[in-house]
C-alpha cells in the first residue's frame, strides 16, 4: 500500500519533509517558507565539541526536530512526535499502524547505512518521510534525492537507530488532525521572525548567533599556534563542509533565508521584506566568498592569513548584528496586524 | 532538486533567487557528486595504506584496517556491535584476532557491510 504523496525535492532535508507533509494535508508551502517560520536560522560554534571527523561542531540551524515543532506551532496544526524508543520492533510496529491508518510519517535517520546515497559519514540529524509498504520493503519520501526509493525493513531498522553523537533512537512524528486549508499567515511569519532575531541578537552567550560568529573569528586568529598547520587545515574544511556541503543551500541557509523573506513581502504584500531579502542575499555572498578562501587556503592556492580570514568574519558579523537590528525594529514598528 | 543561485546584480525587481533544476541536469550534478565521493574514497584508501603494510607485517589483525577504511572507530563499531570498546582493542592484536568466534565475526561484518571472509583478509 502507498499512499497518494507528491514528492518534491528540497535543498534541506527536514524543512523539505515538513513542506510535503503540509502539502499532503492541502496546506502548500514552499521549502523556504517553512525554514523561516519555523526558525531554523542559526549559529553555534560550540568550543568543547572535538572538530576531528565530527560535523556537529559548527552550525547553522536550530537542533534537528527544531524546525518542525516551531513550524507547526506557529502554523497552529496539531502533531505527535516519539522522540525515542528503547525497543526496535516496537518502533517499526508503531510506523506500520500509522501507514495502515493513511498518515504518512517523518523519522530521523543516520545519513552512513543509507543506499542510494554515495556519502559515507556518522551524521545523525537526517529527516525522511516513510510514505508507504509492501510485504517487507517500505516506500520513502527523502526530500535531498530527485525520485522516490525503496528500503528494506531491515535497512529502514538499522538507519533508525544508527549510533553516535546526536542519535536518532528511533524518533518519528506525525500530524494528528486534518488542519484547516487556510492558516493564520500573518502571525506565523511574525512569530518565526521574531524566534530567529531572538536567537540571532539576543542570546546572552557567547557561543550562540553573532557573538557566536566573533567568537569564532577570535579562535581562528589562534588557529595555528593552537592546533599546528595541519589540524589548523581540517579546522577549515569542517567549517566549510558544514557551511556549503550539507543541505544548505549555499552560504550557511543566508540564500534560503532571503528567499523567504522574498515570498513574505508577496504574500504580505509588504515591499520593504524586498529590501531585506537583497540585503540578506549580499550578506550571503560575503559567506560564500570567505568560504572560498578556506578552500583556497585548504587547497594552497593565492592563500590568504588567518588574521585575514578571522576579519571577514568581523565583518560578516557587523553586517549581520545591522540587519537584524533593523529587522526587529521594523516588525515592532510596521508588522501590527 | 533546488538548487539556489543569485542571479548576475542585473534588476533588483523580479529577482529570481530560486532556479529549478531537474531531469537531465539533477542527473549530471548527482553523477559528479558520486564521483567526488569515490574520489575521496579511494584518497582515503591510499592515506591508510600503512596500516595495511603493518597488517600483511603481522603486527596488527585485520579487523584494524576494515576499521580504517569505513571509516568507523572503536567508540562507533562498539555501540553497533554491542562488544565494549576494551575488548575491541584486544582483537586489533592478530593471536586474540584469530581465536575468534563465528559469531562475534559476524557481528563485525554484518556492521562493517562485508562477508567474514573479506574480514579476515586484507
Amino acid at each position: 500500500m502507498t499512499l497518494n504523496f507528491e514528492h518534491r525535492s528540497a535543498a534541506h532535508c527536514e524543512a523539505g519533509v515538513v513542506s510535503n507533509l503540509l502539502n499532503f494535508y492541502g496546506i502548500q508551502l514552499s521549502e523556504p517558507m517553512i525554514f523561516g517560520i519555523g526558525a531554523g536560522l542559526y549559529f553555534i560554534n560550540m568550543p568543547f565539541v572535538p572538530f576531528k571527523g565530527n560535523m556537529s561542531k559548527f552550525s547553522f540551524r536550530t537542533l534537528p526536530g527544531g524546525i518542525f515543532v516551531h513550524a507547526m506551532k506557529n502554523l497552529q496544526v496539531k502533531v505527535s512526535m516519539k522522540k525515542r524508543f528503547f525497543n526496535e520492533e516496537k518502533a517499526m510496529k508503531e510506523v506500520d499502524n500509522l501507514l495502515a491508518q493513511g498518515i504518512p510519517v517523518g523519522n530521523g535517520v543516520g545519513l552512513y547505512f543509507l543506499p542510494y546515497t554515495p556519502i559515507r559519514i556518522h551524521f545523525n540529524a537526517h529527516h525522511l518521510c516513510v510514505v508507504g509498504k509492501e510485504g517487507y520493503e517500505y516506500t520513502i519520501s527523502d526530500p535531498t534525492v530527485s525520485t522516490i526509493q525503496k528500503l528494506s525493513y531491515d535497512t529502514l531498522k538499522k538507519v533508525r537507530f544508527s549510533k553516535g553523537m546526536f542519535a536518532p533512537k528511533g524518533k518519528m512524528y506525525w500530524v494528528k488532525e486534518k488542519p484547516s486549508s487556510s492558516p493564520d499567515l500573518h502571525t506565523a511569519i511574525m512569530n518565526g521572525l521574531k524566534t530567529t532575531c531572538k536567537n540571532m541578537i539576543g542570546t546572552p552567550i557567547f557561543a550562540i548567533g553573532i557573538r557566536g560568529i566573533v567568537s569564532l573569528s577570535r579562535q581562528i586568529r589562534k588557529l595555528e599556534a593552537r592546533y599546528g598547520e595541519q589540524d589548523a587545515l581540517i579546522f577549515l574544511a569542517t567549517l566549510l563542509q558544514s557551511m556549503e556541503e550539507f543541505g544548505t543551500g549555499g552560504a550557511g541557509f543566508r540564500f534560503l533565508y532571503s528567499a523567504f523573506l522574498y515570498e513574505t513581502a508577496e504574500i504580505l504584500n509588504k515591499p520593504e521584506f524586498k529590501d531585506f531579502a537583497t540585503e540578506m542575499n549580499n550578506i550571503g555572498d560575503l559567506w560564500r566568498q570567505f568560504a572560498l578562501e578556506c578552500g583556497r587556503k585548504f587547497k594552497k592556492r593565492n592563500e590568504e592569513s588567518y588574521d585575514q580570514l578571522a576579519d571577514r568574519l568581523l565583518e560578516i558579523s557587523a553586517k549581520e548584528k545591522e540587519f537584524f537590528v533593523a529587522l526587529r525594529k521594523y516588525i515592532k514598528t510596521a508588522c501590527k496586524k | 532538486m533546488r538548487l539556489i543561485i543569485k542571479e548576475s546584480n542585473s534588476n533588483n525587481e523580479g529577482q529570481q533567487l530560486y532556479l529549478h533544476y531537474d531531469g537531465k541536469e539533477w542527473v549530471e550534478k548527482w553523477e559528479k557528486k558520486v564521483i567526488a565521493f569515490s574520489m575521496e574514497m579511494e584518497n582515503h584508501l591510499q592515506e591508510i595504506e600503512p596500516i595495511r603494510n603493518q597488517v600483511l607485517a603481522g603486527q596488527l589483525s585485520p579487523l584494524a584496517y576494515h576499521i580504517e577504511a569505513k571509516i568507523f572507530n572503536i567508540k562507533l563499531l562498539s555501540s553497533y556491535t554491542g562488544i565494549s570498546k576494551r575488548h575491541i582493542k584486544k582483537h586489533l592484536i592478530p593471536k586474540n584476532f584469530n581465536q575468534l568466534d563465528e559469531e562475534t565475526l559476524k557481528k563485525y561484518a554484518a556492521t562493517l557491510g562485508i562477508s567474514v571472509e573479506e574480514l579476515k583478509t586484507v
